[in-house]
């Protein structure tokens, strides 16, 4: 099972078009400096709301959501979403 | 829907969205206390449609896909929408023709022509006797013989561009007829090449820094039209253009004197009235020169990055938001330029010598620490392609903010170039390919 910031890192490979790897970013390195648009922020949005079966309420629907992993960690758990406390200590 | 429906809620307006304009999350925040919205969107563009499941979240989507407009009016008819707009230059003559359908306020068709139609836009300006330099519209079937037959006798220096494109893409500058011909048959080499353009003598720069030391002798300003009478909420300065006419920033307030600014407003609302504009916003662009203000453009929606980096600098004031009051016809009331305690800005950095490919952006965390940046985007990365003739589009990076004063902001444009490093090359192939997600350990990323 993995923690959510690395079903994260998985969305945000898969869909974001970053200018970087995303398991290479810190969970606070700024997503908008690698490349993050206003296209690949839509893909992220849709990714997270498949890869977690949630839907972000509008509340979160904001540029800060998008703005780093750990800010969409927060919305994604801001909806329920529970953690792997184990898979994130090891990461 | 009743009338006491009717009464009880906010007023619902049709917005005739394009990804190319105003982002949805914007839009969204907008039009909060404002209207209800119902997005209008050509499903058909995969560019667009991508953002459906996002508009679906704020209202209601109406796919315009290979429609008529009076189809389009009958559906929005039944959503009784109380107003209809958009932003984007592409879909005004749409629009128009959408509200007119609806018997709603927007540009009429005819205005909507103008406002994007460089020809026809020229040529009502220069009927109302406002200087325009003199123009050329070079047909997309022209051939050579043609193309030398409407360049002869032409006052060089000139400036060819699309007939209707925006973001000075394909904007060039033209010093003879021999290069006329020579670009033109460039231009039509290309893949994208089958389109009018037209050719505009060179608008000759000041004898002196009219724009402020250390900006272009150009501004834009943005206007709000109510019921006929147009009041501006201001004028943004320029910094100086990269070859050959790509812009590299814009700033508001200006630190033009008081008197150009007043002769400024004075030109903008004129060129207003000749294109017979009675509502919306504007954005009309204008070069300072010796004999006066002269109109280069005016566009009928504000200016993109406009909106933010007024209600930066004012502490609230949104263009945006004002279009959409005016389209719902909450009344606005402007009377004068909107008073701002910071000083906004919108930088474009290129590489400091162009290049075909970005290998490396190195010092973005630095620059994003410095007192007065709000924000900073990539926009073309490492492994990315990045082409002049895309126009300002094709930057590397832009930030936004807020600084104190025009030393402070001339201080940041320095700082763009001392902290943040950009490498690159020309050649056909980027060394590396463009970034795999799934594990590209010989790529150099932009880590700083």
């Amino acid at each position: 099972m993995s923690s959510i910031a690395d079903t994260i890192r998985g969305v945000l490979n898969d869909v974001a078009r970053l200018t970087a790897d995303a398991s290479t970013l810190s969970d606070d390195d700024d997503l908008y400096q690698r490349g993050l648009t206003s296209h690949g922020t839509v893909n992220v949005l849709m990714g997270i709301e498949d890869a977690f079966d949630i839907e972000l309420p509008d509340s979160l629907l904001r540029r800060d959501t998008f703005a780093s992993i750990s800010a969409l960690r927060d919305a994604v758990v801001s909806c329920g979403v529970e953690d792997d406390e184990s898979a994130q200590t090891a990461s | 829907m009743s009338t006491s429906d009717a009464a009880s809620r906010l007023p619902r307006l049709a917005y005739v969205y394009h990804p190319l304009s105003f982002a949805p999350l914007s839009i969204r925040d907008a039009a909060a206390g404002v209207c209800e919205l119902v997005w209008v969107i050509d499903m058909s563009d995969p560019d667009a449609a991508v953002f459906r499941r996002l508009l679906q979240k704020s209202g209601p989507v109406i796919d315009a896909a290979g429609r008529s407009v009076d189809d389009v009016a009958s559906e929005l008819h039944e959503l009784g929408v109380d107003g209809v707009v958009s932003l984007h230059d592409a879909d005004l003559v749409w629009t128009a023709q959408l509200a007119q359908a609806l018997g709603l306020p927007f540009h009429s068709v005819e205005t909507a022509v103008k406002l994007t139609d460089k020809y026809a836009q020229r040529s009502a300006l220069a009927a109302a006797g406002l200087a325009v330099p003199q123009f050329r519209v070079i047909p997309t079937e022209a051939g050579p013989d043609e193309v030398t037959s409407i360049g002869t006798g032409f006052a060089y220096p000139a400036v060819l561009k699309p007939r209707e494109g925006q973001s000075s893409r394909d904007t060039l500058p033209i010093a003879s007829l021999a290069e006329l011909e020579s670009t033109v048959a460039e231009l039509r080499a290309r893949p994208t090449g089958a389109e009018e353009f037209i050719l505009e003598q060179f608008v000759p720069d000041p004898s002196t820094p009219l724009g402020g030391e250390g900006f272009a002798p150009f501004v834009s300003v943005e206007s709000v039209v109510e019921h006929g009478g147009i009041a501006h909420a201001g004028i943004s300065s320029r910094t100086p253009f990269r070859w050959p006419f790509r812009e590299t920033g814009y700033c508001t307030p200006t630190a033009i004197e008081p008197d150009l600014q007043e002769e400024i407003l004075r030109v903008a609302g004129e060129a207003a009235a000749a294109l017979g504009i009675t509502t919306g916003c504007l954005h009309t662009e204008i070069k300072l020169t010796d004999d006066g203000p002269v109109v280069i453009e005016v566009n009928g929606r504000p200016g993109g990055g406009m909106s933010e980096m007024l209600e930066r600098a004012s502490g609230g004031f949104s263009i945006l938001r004002t279009a959409l009051r005016l389209a719902v016809g909450d009344p606005v009331g402007l009377r004068d330029t909107v008073p701002t305690d910071r000083i906004g800005y919108l930088l474009y950095v290129f590489p400091t010598t162009d290049l075909e490919w970005i290998d490396t952006v190195d010092g973005l965390s630095d620059l994003a620490a410095v007192d007065g940046v709000d924000e900073i985007v990539l926009v073309r990365g490492p492994g990315q392609r990045i082409d002049w003739r895309e126009g300002s589009e094709a930057h590397v990076f832009h930030l936004t903010g807020t600084v104190r004063d025009f030393e402070e902001l001339h201080a940041l444009i320095g700082l763009t170039t001392t902290l943040v490093q950009i490498g690159g090359h020309d050649g056909d192939e980027p060394f590396r390919a463009l970034p795999d997600p799934k594990g590209r350990e010989d790529v150099h990323d932009a880590h700083d």
